[in-house]
């Protein structure tokens, strides 16, 4: 084109405008070319220069308005491809624009990536196996070990010695812990170790219990916590004897002068506290350090600091000292035997009214009961109608306490039903949302690939890929949504709770925050717990591919019947 | 066609030029020189007006020219009758009249 004698603009403009025609949109092409042929016939070379930049400018519009487009159509029809012509009605295309698909994907990552959904994925998965306890292999535990490792903090330690499930790690832990420091002193109230029979004979264990009861002299969990020693050393005589005569194993104790003491010793103590504030508190401050945001962690806190390791020692201690009131009141001895009688109710209401362990306030419940029944016809014998008539109304009260909380034989507690259908909901979308976005991506990694081929080579699944790319994204917004909305809830109760400046005196909230993706709806959760086991699952996935194996032999022999 | 024109006064000075000979066929570089207009501006107008099917394109016969084929422009019968009206009106507001002249 260019004539010989043109000046280098030209030239420059010319050869400018034939590369942009390599770049020009197929639908607009013949505006593109429509421009270079009116080039030669510009005469001034500078005109040429203008011409070619505004043909650019023309380019750079065209290609934004193409690519604008291109998002309007659905993905893998492009628009000079074979599909272009067929979408509008062929049932082999997906119907939703790109810019929609990508939008929903888009909202649903932007769910799927808060820490709450990450979080709720992850509790939702677990949930499907019953609570087990502590995993020692979950991600935050392994981070909470490698971050001990590095940093010695003794706090982590802590609760790691609390919460690991190694003997000699556990003592190891709360050994350092309490080095690095003494105000973690308590941690061995809650330190025990799985031996059977026993797990507080175990040396570390035994001196921790003896440095705790230096250290906190008027409580009388240590002191209980010493009488357990006294009777798991008689316990393991008893076992290696044959381990016959369990009435003769508690009477051996009730007759051990330093049980007696340390019973005795706990029974009067001024002060009862079984450090479980303390262990939240703990279990706040490194949640809170490290950004552990499993409510699992505190839920492992609250099964462990409300065990109420001591119930055994209160009970034969309580059963002794009604047996002595007993003794005493046949001799004649009715005042000695009302003091008898009071000291278990005095304990009970001591740890009542300083204890949140609602086991142990349940438990002692009955301990109070059994000493009112047997403190009413000793007053009224007395003549003590005052004091009997205080003590009538209490009876009366514990009675009607423990008629409301009696345990009706149902599966598990209330606590799991009560949330049941946010854990149903947290559960099945923790599936379903991986499996949605995986068809989601699949289908369009397919619908992309083979977008372009003629409609005969694009396979079976086409069609298929075609549908999913349609109605994933949908379903997987609307999942993600789900999944947010029935977990947002339990995190944000759960943050607040962990981060609440003050000291927290009810377990209510953590208990929800933590127990939730665990809940089922009532009767789901019984008929779970009844017949769902590792041998019904199996039994029900054999009957399952056995059906539709006979399905799929059923069609083919239709099939073959009709050629 | 869903397509709404941007009656500016650019696009009038374009259809101005069209309607001074309507049954001639036009080249985009002599309907840049009549209106002075650069080719960034002319082609997106005539893009549009032929989208709106009031101009009609064809290419030149190619022959022993020694250079491509030009791409010719006219206006069709119907963009005759709305480009007189539109005229006419921004006449009448003075909208185009005053713009034009200023150029």
């Amino acid at each position: 084109m260019p004539h010989e004698n043109s000046p280098t603009q030209k030239r420059a403009a010319a050869w400018l405008l034939q590369r942009a025609l390599r770049f020009w949109p197929r639908e607009s092409g013949e505006w593109g070319r429509a421009l270079a042929a009116e080039l030669p016939l510009v005469e001034n070379s500078w005109d040429a220069l203008r011409w070619t930049v505004g043909g650019l400018m023309v380019l750079t519009r065209e290609w934004l308005r193409h690519a604008l487009d291109s998002w309007k159509r659905p993905i893998g029809v492009p628009s000079d491809g074979p599909l272009e012509s067929q979408w509008q009605n062929a049932p082999r295309v997906p119907r939703t624009p790109r810019w929609v698909t990508a939008l929903l994907l888009l909202a649903s990552i932007c769910l799927v990536v808060t820490p709450d959904a990450r979080h709720a994925i992850r509790a939702g998965l677990r949930a499907w196996s019953p609570y087990g306890g502590w995993r020692e292999d979950t991600e935050f535990v392994l981070k909470l070990q490698k971050e001990a490792s590095r940093h010695r903090d003794p706090q982590l330690l802590a609760l790691l010695a609390l919460m690991s499930g190694d003997n000699n790690e556990k003592t190891r832990s709360a050994a350092e812990a309490v080095q690095g420091d003494p105000s973690l002193t308590w941690i061995y109230s809650m330190i025990r170790v799985n031996e059977q029979p026993c797990c507080m004979l175990h040396p570390p264990v035994e001196s921790g219990v003896a440095e705790l009861e230096k250290w906190d002299p008027d409580n009388a969990v240590p002191r209980l916590m010493a009488a357990e020693v006294v009777y798991e050393r008689a316990e393991k005589a008893w076992f290696e004897s044959g381990g016959r005569g369990y009435f003769d194993l508690e009477k051996a104790v009730e007759q051990d002068p330093k049980w007696l003491a340390a019973m005795d010793f706990a029974f009067k103590a001024p002060k009862y506290d079984s450090y479980a504030p303390r262990a939240f508190d703990l279990c706040r401050a490194v949640a809170a350090r490290y950004d552990i945001r499993e409510p699992e962690l505190t839920l492992e806190v609250m099964f462990r600091s409300w065990l109420w390791e001591s119930r055994e020692q209160t009970r034969i201690y309580d059963g002794w000292l009604l047996e002595q009131g007993r003794a005493a009141e046949r001799a004649g001895k009715l005042e000695t035997a009302s003091e008898f009688y009071w000291r278990p109710v005095i304990f009970a209401e001591q740890v009542v009214s300083q204890d949140l362990n609602e086991n142990a306030n349940w438990a002692l419940t009955y301990v109070e009961r059994d000493s009112f029944q047997k403190l009413e016809p000793l007053l009224i014998k007395m003549g003590r109608t005052d004091e009997n008539e205080i003590v009538q109304y209490r009876l009366a009260s514990l009675q009607a306490t423990i008629k409301a909380t009696r345990w009706d034989g149902r599966f598990g507690s209330w606590r799991w039903y009560r949330d049941g259908w946010a854990g149903l909901a947290i559960r099945t979308l923790a599936i379903v949302i991986p499996l949605l976005a995986a068809a989601a991506f699949v289908s369009l990694f397919i619908v992309l690939r083979r977008g372009r081929a003629n409609v005969e080579s694009q396979g079976r699944g086409f069609a298929k890929s075609c549908a999913a790319v349609d109605f994933c994204p949908v379903l997987l917004l609307i999942a993600s949504a789900g999944l947010f909305a029935a977990y947002h809830p339990i995190a944000v109760t759960y943050q607040r709770v962990i981060s609440a400046p003050w000291q927290i005196n009810t377990m209510g909230d953590l208990e929800y925050a933590a127990s939730a993706p665990y809940g089922l709806p009532m009767a789901l959760g019984e008929f779970s717990a009844s017949y769902f086991n590792a041998y019904h699952y199996w039994m029900a996935a054999i009957v399952a591919l056995s059906m539709l194996a006979l399905y799929i032999l059923f069609r083919r022999a239709m099939k073959r019947s009709t050629i | 066609m869903g397509i709404r024109l941007r009656i500016s006064p650019q696009t009038l000075a374009v259809l101005d030029s069209l309607l001074e000979h309507p049954a001639q066929w036009r080249h985009g570089y002599s309907l840049s020189q009549q209106t002075e207009l650069p080719s960034g501006t002319l082609y997106p107008i005539l893009m549009r007006l032929q989208k709106l099917e009031w101009l009609e394109t064809r290419w030149e016969e190619p022959g022993n020219l020694g250079r491509p084929p030009r791409h010719l422009y006219r206006l069709t019968g119907e963009g005759r009758a709305w480009a007189t009206e539109e005229l006419r009106a921004a006449r009448v507001t003075k909208i185009w009249k005053a713009a034009y002249n200023g150029a």
